[in-house]
């Protein structure tokens, strides 16, 4: 019947994920590789001053519009502060 | 928008010709003097599309080699007043004509005509450039597809390179029944990650076919949804401010009755 495992995740979603990460590479250049070693390395950086999870940061690679209606793209990054290290 | 519009994809078979044919059409009802420009030299079709393959004397490539006069490669539509075709050479390619000599020939089109469609080829080497050299604007057509999508998002950059910012986006043949089961991307979802203004949605329209087997654009036929929007784009782009048809909301009685049964039988 399939009542009970209609979890699976809809095709649209996978094809916007795809779209999404292949669409920074061809934009920028920067592939999904280096961001991940951006990440790590953002990471290292922040241990002397704070506590971040690694795993709770998102880097990624947005494009937005400008106001003359050109697309410029930046890179943002989201880190959750587990806590600071006072000196 | 302004008068001389180039309508691209970057992929091929999205609708670009389709679109041309149907926006220059829909001008033209609306009382503007169009002449709709075919650039993809060797792979001629909006002749075709527009029902005029019949009429073609000369095609742009004799106009600027100076073969003739522009007039007199001017195909004139005689069902509906102010639509004009300068066709593509068909025996000749892409090189046989240069961004110069567009950019002159668009400016003698100017002076005759309020608006200017060019139809781009597929792709992003000579023809395009050619295509876009003597547009003022761009409308980019993709469909709800990956690499449609991914193309559309190449192009858009190549357009902004070449300083024709803000290109207007449609999407074309979208499925309402695929988008609400979830396999089919949204209009948001594409509008979001293309970061472009919308300027209108087409739906997947059996009609369009039947239209283009007669040679006559669906915009002219009152039961095709297809036609609909493509009136409502041209609608926007003369500047009125036409509201977005809830394209999930148009389904017909039958159409959700067939649903009902299909999913009882599940």
């Amino acid at each position: 019947m399939g009542l009970f495992n209609r979890k699976k995740s809809k095709s649209k979603d996978i094809v916007t994920e795809r779209l999404v990460s292949v669409l920074v590479e061809d934009r920028t250049g920067v592939s999904p590789n280096t961001l991940l070693m951006i990440k790590k390395e953002i990471s290292e950086v922040l241990k002397k001053y704070m506590d971040c999870d690694p795993d709770d940061m998102a880097v990624e690679v947005i494009t937005r519009k400008e106001n003359r209606g050109k697309r410029s793209a930046a890179l943002v990054a989201d880190i959750p502060i587990k806590r600071v290290k006072n000196k | 928008m302004d008068k001389v519009i180039v309508i691209t994809s970057g992929k091929g078979g999205v609708g670009k010709t389709t679109t041309t044919a149907n926006l220059g059409t829909a001008l033209a009802l609306l009382g503007k003097k169009v002449v709709l420009v075919d650039t993809d030299i060797g792979l001629r079709n909006l002749d075709v599309v527009l029902g005029l393959e019949n009429r073609i004397v000369y095609d742009l490539v004799d106009v600027i080699e100076g073969t003739c006069r522009l007039k007199q490669a001017l195909v004139k539509d005689k069902r509906f007043e102010g639509v004009y075709l300068l066709p593509a050479a068909q025996t000749r390619d892409k090189t046989a004509v240069n961004q110069e000599q567009m950019i002159k020939l668009v400016d003698m089109l100017k002076e005759e005509f309020d608006y200017i469609l060019i139809d781009c080829p597929a792709g992003i080497e000579h023809g395009f450039r050619n295509a876009i050299a003597g547009a003022d604007e761009a409308i980019v057509v993709t469909t709800p597809q990956i690499a449609a999508v991914r193309d559309a998002d190449r192009i858009i950059g190549l357009l902004e390179a070449n300083d024709l910012n803000s290109p207007k986006l449609i999407v074309n043949r979208i499925e309402p029944d695929m988008v609400r089961k979830g396999d089919m991307m949204t209009i948001d979802d594409i509008v979001g990650i293309l970061a472009i203004d919308l300027i209108g949605v087409v739906p997947d329209d059996q009609s369009i076919v039947v239209s283009t087997n007669k040679g006559e654009p669906a915009v002219t036929d009152k039961r095709s949804m297809a036609g609909k929007a493509y009136n409502n784009i041209a609608r926007r782009i003369i500047g009125e401010n036409v509201p977005f048809i809830d394209i999930m909301a148009e389904t017909s009685f039958f159409g959700r009755l067939k649903k009902l049964i299909n999913r009882n039988n599940d």
